[in-house]
């Protein structure tokens, strides 16, 4: 079985092909290019290196958000497509989910995505018996609403993605000696973390189609909304 | 004609979803339309992240009815079309990646189309015979162009804004005078039964030899006179001042159409664009071009509505000239014809 | 904050030149005022001093228009956004922290969604028939700047 995986929720364009086994190849580029100029030339330079072609492709793998609108949209639709040209089932994956199963750490995980205005979108993560689970589901907080919350309720915490760089002082100064931050080549999504985890999930009745697949954009609860307005009226 | 071209085309440049298939660029197998209209009028106007999710929700279900109904799979498509610009960029964005990844899965070459284009080919759909050379006025919500069309793909642009779109005027008249979204077709209407001679409104002529549209200081006219009006307490007549306003914007648009017909000597006038489906400028167009003999030539309802087929057509006579995009190809949102 | 009184037409214009002469790709610009006030107006004289060469016409259909000047801008108008933000995440994100400018007529309407480092300008009728006052607003280094750079003559 073979798997084509997309990610382009952030700047990184990530494409791979997995299967069951291996990892087959890879191709990501972190350059502010526009996504959809570049993906189907990524994917197709990929395919040709590894003499394969859309047609060969049992399984898709697919990063639904959070993350840029418009760049989930460009990897949904592109998926989207090849699907249906084949009709083949596709597996949408958390973006969060595929930042989080880049790292294997002991305690939990927490992956930030920067969604400007001192937002983050985050979920919180941990491995249990070989499985990376989800603690707390895949949400969007302000930085200082989550490291306060962290800090309340966990100790051994190692956090990655883009938003780490953008918040790296203030999450040192929160949350000290409880947070880890993983090393930059674990920072950035990537499309063999997309591909394995639709591997995996593919059994467990995770399968979407090339109908029904749409973003999550995740939209801000009402409580954080709340939360916001107060902190804007004081 | 050796072998038939089968073209999957697909448009997303705005608030519809569209999505056909033709054969030989102007035979339309099926020509599926999901409009977000009733969306969009909640605010007024289109939202552009809310047209963007609404696409790529329906984008492969529009794909698959345009199948079903042409009775065809992927796999009898030959070439595929897509709209490049001009159009809001989130929007663009799912119909130009789905395009790309169908042409590639399929290895079939990849048609970049600008949409202004589209609407003139929706006049080989609607008419079978025509063929270049011809006259053709533009007219839609962004666009006012008066072009000279001399071969398939080839156009000469003659005139055109240098400010407002006539379709812009529309709707800001429209939005003032406090009726619904979109404008363009509620003014049309209310235009039948008011008088067009009402209110004097300026038109706008340019230079003698100008084919140079500027609608930006009637639409001030007409919003200076519901405001004054208003601030006097003096009642305004709607339906008096849509086809007084109306009547000024179209007699400009005919009496260029007709003059460069008329100086290039052709016989025909094409009319394209969403504004083509305008009643008013339609009769007073073929009022005209009867004197004239002039013979005017114009789409049906649905083929002036953003829709896909035109599209493909517009593919099918680019692709018959060679003009093919790479995987590269890119979104543009301020395209231009020529 | 900095008011300043533009007299007649041209002291606009030229304000609006100046300013787009200022401002370089991440700046936000938002323009408050009544109908009529003059949002366009000063867009269009921003959109000089950035040298954009296409007409500036106000998006009124579609939210948004986008342009080519020294750098992209972006010339948004909310009018018809209020209410709307709490129903949708609009993804002006991508825009508000490009490597454009972005200026936006009614920027009031959707408050809560404009950047920390936005610029706000309001335009209000003056006592004479042209005249204009403006008052600008904000916060950070770049706001400094950008009055500092408007001071100058």
């Amino acid at each position: 079985m073979k798997i084509l995986a997309i990610d382009t929720s952030t700047v990184m364009a990530t494409c791979a092909v997995l299967d069951e086994d291996n990892l087959l190849g890879e191709f990501s580029l972190n350059q502010n290019f526009g996504h959809s100029e570049n993906l189907v030339p990524m994917v197709k330079t990929l395919l040709d290196n590894l003499s394969l072609k859309v047609s060969d492709i049992d399984l898709y793998g697919v990063a639904v958000g959070p993350g840029s609108f418009t760049g989930l949209r460009i990897g949904i639709a592109t998926v989207k497509a090849f699907a249906h040209v084949y009709n083949k089932p596709i597996v949408g994956i958390s973006t969060l989910e595929g930042l989080a199963f880049n790292l294997s750490h002991r305690g939990i995980i927490v992956p930030m995505i920067d969604a400007r205005r001192n937002r983050v979108y985050t979920g919180i993560y941990k491995w249990e018996n070989g499985y990376l689970n989800n603690i707390e589901e895949d949400t969007v907080m302000e930085i200082d609403q989550l490291l306060e919350h962290l800090g309340e309720n966990y100790n051994n915490i190692m956090v990655n993605g883009n938003g780490i760089n953008i918040h790296r002082e203030k999450i040192k100064d929160k949350l000290g000696d409880k947070v880890e931050f993983a090393p930059n080549i674990h920072n950035t999504c990537r499309a063999a973390s997309i591909g394995e985890l639709a591997l995996l999930k593919k059994d467990h009745g995770k399968l979407s189609n090339y109908f029904t697949l749409v973003p999550e954009y995740l939209r801000e609860s009402q409580a954080q909304r709340d939360y916001k307005k107060k902190e804007r009226d004081n | 004609m050796d072998k038939d071209i089968v073209t999957l085309a697909i448009e997303t440049s705005c608030d519809e979803t569209s999505c056909a298939i033709l054969r030989n660029g102007r035979e339309v197998l099926s020509n599926i339309i999901s409009s977000q209209i009733d969306i969009h009028r909640k605010f007024g106007g289109v939202v552009p992240e809310v047209a963007s999710r609404k696409h790529i929700e329906n984008m492969n279900l529009i794909i698959q009815e345009a199948l079903d109904e042409a009775k065809m799979t992927f796999d009898d498509i030959d070439i595929i079309g897509v709209t490049r610009g001009p159009g809001l960029v989130g929007a663009l964005l799912v119909g130009i990646s789905s395009a790309k990844a169908i042409a590639y899965a399929l290895d079939k070459p990849l048609i970049g189309v600008n949409h202004i284009e589209g609407h003139i080919c929706a006049n080989y759909i609607e008419h079978k015979d025509l063929e270049p050379p011809f006259t053709c006025l533009v007219v839609s919500g962004g666009h006012t162009y008066l072009i000279y069309v001399k071969d398939y793909t080839e156009y000469e642009m003659v005139g055109r804004t240098r400010d407002d779109a006539a379709g812009e005027a529309f709707d800001k008249v429209a939005r003032t005078l406090g009726l619904s979204y979109p404008g363009g077709p509620v003014i049309d209407k209310l235009s039948k039964e008011g008088n067009p001679d009402a209110i004097p409104f300026p038109r706008v002529y340019l230079e003698n030899d100008s084919y140079d549209f500027s609608f930006s200081g009637l639409k001030t006219a007409v919003l200076n006179y519901i405001n004054q009006a208003r601030q006097k307490g003096e009642e305004i007549v709607v339906k008096d001042v849509a086809a007084s306003f109306q009547q000024a914007v179209i007699d400009v648009l005919v009496d260029k159409s007709i003059r460069l017909a008329k100086e290039r000597k052709t016989d025909k006038i094409v009319i394209a664009g969403g504004v083509a489906a305008n009643q008013g400028l339609r009769e007073l167009m073929a009022q005209r071009g009867q004197e004239e003999n002039i013979k005017i030539l114009y789409p049906s309802n649905k083929l002036c509505t953003d829709n896909a087929a035109m599209i493909g057509s517009a593919a099918y006579f680019n692709y018959m000239k060679n003009k093919v995009s790479d995987l590269y190809l890119s979104v543009a949102p301020n395209l231009e014809l020529i | 904050m900095v008011k300043i009184i533009l007299k007649n037409p041209k002291e606009s214009q030229d304000f609006g030149e100046k300013l787009g002469r200022i401002l370089k790709g991440g700046d936000v610009i938002s323009l408050t005022g009544d109908l009529g006030a003059g949002k366009t107006t000063i867009t269009k004289a921003i959109g000089k001093g950035l040298e954009v060469e296409e007409y500036i016409t106000s998006p009124t259909f579609a939210l948004i228009n986008q342009y080519e000047g020294r750098v992209r801008v972006y010339h948004f108008d909310v009018y018809r956004l209020e209410g709307v933000e709490d129903l949708y995440d609009l993804g002006f994100e991508d825009y508000f922290y490009s490597d454009g400018v972005t200026i936006v007529e009614w920027g009031d309407k959707i408050h809560g969604l404009l950047p920390e480092h936005t610029i706000h300008i309001q335009i209000e009728k003056g006592k004479e028939l042209n005249e204009r006052i403006v008052t600008i607003s904000g916060q950070g280094e770049r706001y400094s700047e950008i009055v500092e750079e408007l001071r100058k003559s």
